[in-house]
């Protein structure tokens, strides 16, 4: 049974982190100024049901601060409070304490408990508090009325949560009467149902039984009858055993709609003085009792329904655990899930069907066996690629996931930085909607996390700066995120100063990253920050940390296979551009001979093909060729010498030219010695078990079963590029050497 | 009495822990459970059930259509006029009893319930 | 011999022998995952002189190492007959051994194997099973040098 709970738990896990970017949401379009009742009510709700949820499982930390926070924000939906500014900041605080509680629920590292406490001072504040009750809500923190209790699934006795020790033996039977009233049957409620109750509850001690007694004096004659109107009344013995107590939380619900007393002894005559009347009508009630003998009308005997559970004399349900939650931190691991919505799914099923009847027309083709049968054969299967392809593109749909989570996390990590830095920044999202591979998301957050890091620490300006260069005291960083060429481009952009090219070109030297004659483009310069071991802080920040550098965030995206450019304004800021591939899995490629071996060129890195002309190349002192394409000069590179497949570097005259491209728009001209085909490939790891291969990104697995390789465009490009321009270096360390 | 049917619960939640803990511990006393996502949604999935549910187990605070508006949405549909209603609320402020009962609710569950006392509540407006 | 397989004495290991060239060797079984007829291989760039090239075994993609070469043994000329042997490591890296010819298996005592004087050899070290001499190959030292690359490029 545990398992089930297991399960549930995992389900509040997920939600909790949905309803915590609905937190996320709906505080940021209140701080754009949308005080909407729909923004607030949806900001209230996810903290609402994280405390709703929580509180099932016994999360006793969580519940007490989502109680708080809760409060406070109810202040907000009835418009005692005013979200201003400050008062959004503290909210915003708050949402990160209560991400990072559920966080620890889920086995994460405990939260602070001076963090927690600061939170909710502040949000007690908030709400205007006065001295004393924070006081005591801080030690005790459980609110009175709200008292976690785990649910447990297990077999418990049936236990009516009314306390035993109101049940001490009271010498005498307990007498019931009650007079439902119209509006009780309005509400769907049944005198029916008040006697199960009795009788549930006469059930709870030994031999309970009750005696019914129905009076129908009220009854008008047949014909004057109006459904709608109760006239009956009950009256209804209980053994002594049974508490008061248990009797009238039976009428809990209905004490406003059904007049009822109490009474100890089998006295026929109800006493009055100790009657419970909670109708409005108590005149109505002084008619309703018997008069004196008990058996005007029929009597109804009720046996105690055999009990549902079995009972056992039962402890009270134990209480949720006095340790704060932290004993709870063994979980079972997280199950990966996601949700996808109904109708890719039912794309993909549509798809599958097609298939299979695709499928069924090839195989009767088969049998057959005339002149047509070959010709429809090759439709069939042009049809069935085409399904393949589509059915790629569905399950594609189904692992695709808007970067927002990973987007709205990023609001979190810039106020954290901008508060360690003592500046004020705005981060603005765009294009959350934009939807990746979800493994793609999941990897994406640790470099965004970094490169946002990095935009508050060295990007952005300290206020004081700012303003001495005529701008805002408040930073601006834009993350944004869309479909571009098949591709999903990802930009981060501030307005900050610029990357200082002089100062990193000196540290570059003095790391010995660069030669120090080197001659080096701005873009160059730029990608220095990349390097391993470069740091531009003047002194090692909190935030940027020790060792982790931009090089890591590098490594990460290229890993993904994606790439990184930055494009940087000295006094007006920085963007960086991170491209990525929509999916890790399937890429569409170029099969292309070079040196004897089928290789794939993604064709999304493909700018042209053309045959070549040797009048169009001219060949360098080194030894490398540049080449003409209508007067635009370009590295030509022959792939199957450059990779070391070849011994020749001479292009046969049947040789085709490939023009590749970069993110940055850099070209250069691969010679190939034949073009294929184009096709979908699926893309597998070639390092997985052996190593990495210059110039190569990954493999796959052609048609006929061979294995063959797909090129890394941009690395291609990338040295022979450096071929070119850093010469100067090289000429240094073969002097040297 | 009719023949021993499954007795049939609706229960609308805009949270799917809820709603989950909710169909664990009914589907476990033996009950059919039906469910609904929002208030809006609730009343979608009661006027096409069939069999339709002999009892409603409702949220309050809930996106679209609230608990109490799906409870007096449902009391002025001649069918379910009487259907018993149970609201589940986290505060047991007599404030929010008084809205529930003038909604028309039966009676109300304080969350977080146990598995025992929502069966309870069930078996008193469905037995 | 096979009384002292079926003995639960850990010693003894089961070993799988095959020749490259003149010379025997062989490598736990355990270790072995197929056997294989060699065929065509993709090459790859950049890769040490000892690796024909890659294959596709079922979907994963994995190097064949002509152990012939990385020897730096002359191989059986002609022959249509060789097989990979293809081996998985420890941590899991699957790779493939072109060998000559798999001929026996044989149950070999750790105690009995000889070591050989080379500093970082690719052996382990010599065993004599009947009057012949087999070396056992070191598969964690082949497997390193094939996954870190540049040292042995």
């Amino acid at each position: 049974m545990s398992g089930d709970m297991d399960d549930i738990l995992q389900v509040f896990f997920q939600e909790c982190e949905e309803q915590l970017l609905e937190l996320e949401r709906g505080l940021s379009a209140l701080s754009d100024g949308d005080s909407g009742h729909e923004t607030i009510n949806a900001v209230f709700r996810a903290v609402h049901s994280i405390k709703g949820g929580a509180a099932s499982f016994g999360l006793e930390n969580l519940v007490r601060f989502a109680h708080v926070f809760e409060s406070s924000l109810d202040g907000l939906r009835s418009g005692r409070i005013v979200p201003t500014h400050d008062i959004i900041k503290i909210f915003l605080k708050a949402m990160d304490v209560l991400s990072d509680l559920v966080a620890e629920a889920r086995g994460g590292p405990s939260v602070d408990a001076g963090r927690i406490a600061e939170s909710r001072s502040e949000l007690e504040a908030v709400i205007g508090k006065d001295k004393e009750e924070t006081g005591a809500a801080t030690e005790d923190a459980a609110p009175q009325d709200f008292v976690p209790v785990p649910v447990s699934f297990e077999p418990v006795p049936v236990d009516f949560g009314f306390d035993d020790a109101f049940a001490a033996p009271a010498a005498e039977p307990l007498v019931v009467t009650f007079r439902p009233q119209a509006a009780m049957y309005e509400r769907g409620d049944d005198a029916r149902n008040i006697l199960i109750g009795l009788a549930d509850a006469a059930k709870a001690v030994p031999d309970g039984e009750i005696a019914v007694t129905c009076d129908t004096s009220d009854l008008p004659p047949f014909d004057e009858l109006v459904p709608d109107r109760p006239y009956l009344s009950w009256r209804v013995v209980l053994p002594a055993e049974v508490s008061d107590e248990s009797a009238n939380a039976v009428f809990d619900w209905v004490s406003d709609v059904c007049e009822f007393t109490l009474s100890r002894g089998n006295d026929p005559q109800p006493q009055d003085d100790e009657a419970v009347t909670a109708g409005e009508d108590g005149a109505e009630l002084k008619k309703t009792p018997e008069d004196g003998s008990p058996a005007p009308v029929p009597q109804v005997e009720i046996a105690a329904p055999p009990a549902v559970v079995a009972s056992p004399p039962a402890p009270v349900p134990t209480a949720a655990p006095a340790n704060n939650g932290n004993a709870r931190s063994v979980r079972r691991p997280e199950q990966a899930s996601i949700r996808v919505d109904l109708h890719r799914i039912d794309d993909l099923m549509d798809l599958v069907g097609e298939l299979v009847i695709a499928q069924a027309a090839i195989e009767s083709l088969c049998r057959r066996n005339d002149s047509t049968a070959q010709r429809e054969m090759a439709e069939s299967i042009t049809s069935m690629k085409a399904l393949t392809r589509d059915i790629q593109d569905a399950v594609m749909a189904v692992r695709a996931q808007p970067v927002r989570s990973v987007f709205q996390r990023m609001q979190r990590v810039v106020r954290e930085a901008s508060s360690m830095t003592h500046k004020d920044i705005v981060l603005t999202l765009e294009g959350e909607d934009t939807e990746v591979d979800r493994t793609l998301v999941e990897k994406l957050t640790d470099p965004l996390t970094h490169m946002l890091r990095n935009a508050v620490d060295h990007g952005i300006e300290s206020a004081e700066d700012r303003l001495a260069a005529g701008k805002p005291a408040e930073g601006h960083i834009l993350l944004s995120a869309g479909h571009r060429s098949g591709r999903i481009l990802i930009t981060i952009k501030d307005d900050g100063g610029g990357i200082n090219r002089e100062r990193v070109l000196a540290i570059a030297v003095k790391r010995g990253i660069v030669a120090p004659d080197a001659v080096l483009t701005d873009d160059e310069i730029n990608n220095l920050i990349f390097a391993p071991g470069f740091s531009t802080a003047a002194t090692v920040s909190d935030l940027s940390g020790r060792g982790v550098g931009m090089d890591v965030v590098k490594q990460a995206i290229l890993g993904l296979g994606g790439r990184v450019t930055i494009h940087s304004v000295e006094g007006e800021g920085t963007t960086f551009c991170l491209s990525l591939p929509l999916t890790l899995a399937v890429l569409d490629g170029m099969l292309i001979v070079a040196g004897e071996s089928t290789m794939v060129i993604p064709i999304s890195s493909v700018v042209e093909t053309m045959m070549i002309n040797p009048a169009d190349i001219y060949s360098l002192p080194d030894g490398s060729r540049m080449v003409s394409i209508r007067g635009n000069c370009m590295p030509l590179i022959p792939l199957g010498f450059k990779l070391g497949l070849s011994t020749s570097d001479k292009p046969s005259a049947d040789a085709v030219i490939l023009i590749v491209e970069n993110e940055s728009g850099a070209r250069v001209a691969l010679v190939v010695d034949k073009i294929c085909d184009q096709a979908q490939v699926v893309i597998k790891s070639i390092e997985k078990n052996y190593r990495q291969i210059p110039g190569v990104s990954a493999a796959t697995i052609l048609g006929d079963g061979s294995v063959s390789l797909i090129l890394d465009v941009p690395a291609l490009i990338a040295s022979a590029i450096r071929n070119i321009d850093t010469r100067s270096q090289n000429t240094r360390s073969g002097l040297a050497a | 009495m009719v023949g021993k049917r499954t007795i049939r619960v609706l229960t609308v939640d805009d949270s799917r822990t809820m709603l989950g803990m909710l169909r664990k511990a009914l589907e476990g006393a033996g009950y059919d459970v039906i469910q609904g996502e929002d208030g809006v949604n609730g009343l979608e999935v009661l006027q096409a059930a069939n069999p339709p549910p002999d009892a409603i187990i409702t949220d309050i605070n809930m996106p679209r259509m609230d608990g109490f508006g799906l409870i007096e949405a449902v009391r002025k549909l001649d069918q379910f006029r009487h259907i018993p209603i149970i609201v589940l609320t986290t505060e047991s402020d007599p404030e929010k009893k008084a809205r529930a009962r003038a909604a028309g609710a039966t009676g109300w569950i304080i969350k977080p319930f146990s598995t025992d006392s929502l069966v309870a509540a069930i078996r008193r407006v469905t037995a | 011999m096979t009384e002292a397989a079926e003995a639960t004495d850990a010693q003894i290991v089961k070993m799988i022998v095959f020749t490259v060239g003149e010379q025997e060797y062989c490598i736990p079984i355990l270790s072995v995952r197929e056997i294989r007829g060699f065929e065509k291989t993709t090459a790859l760039p950049f890769a040490p002189h000892y690796v024909c090239g890659a294959i596709n075994l079922r979907g994963i993609i994995l190097t064949v190492i002509d152990l012939a070469v990385y020897l730096n043994i002359q191989p059986q000329a002609n022959n249509p007959r060789r097989v990979v042997v293809i081996v998985e490591s420890k941590n899991g890296i699957v790779y493939g051994l072109l060998v000559d010819r798999v001929i026996d298996m044989a149950d070999v005592n750790i105690d009995t194997i000889q070591s050989v004087p080379e500093e970082g050899s690719s052996l382990s070290g010599l065993v004599t099973i009947g009057n012949r001499m087999i070396g056992v190959l070191r598969l964690e030292t082949v497997v390193s040098q094939l996954v870190e690359g540049m040292a042995s490029a």
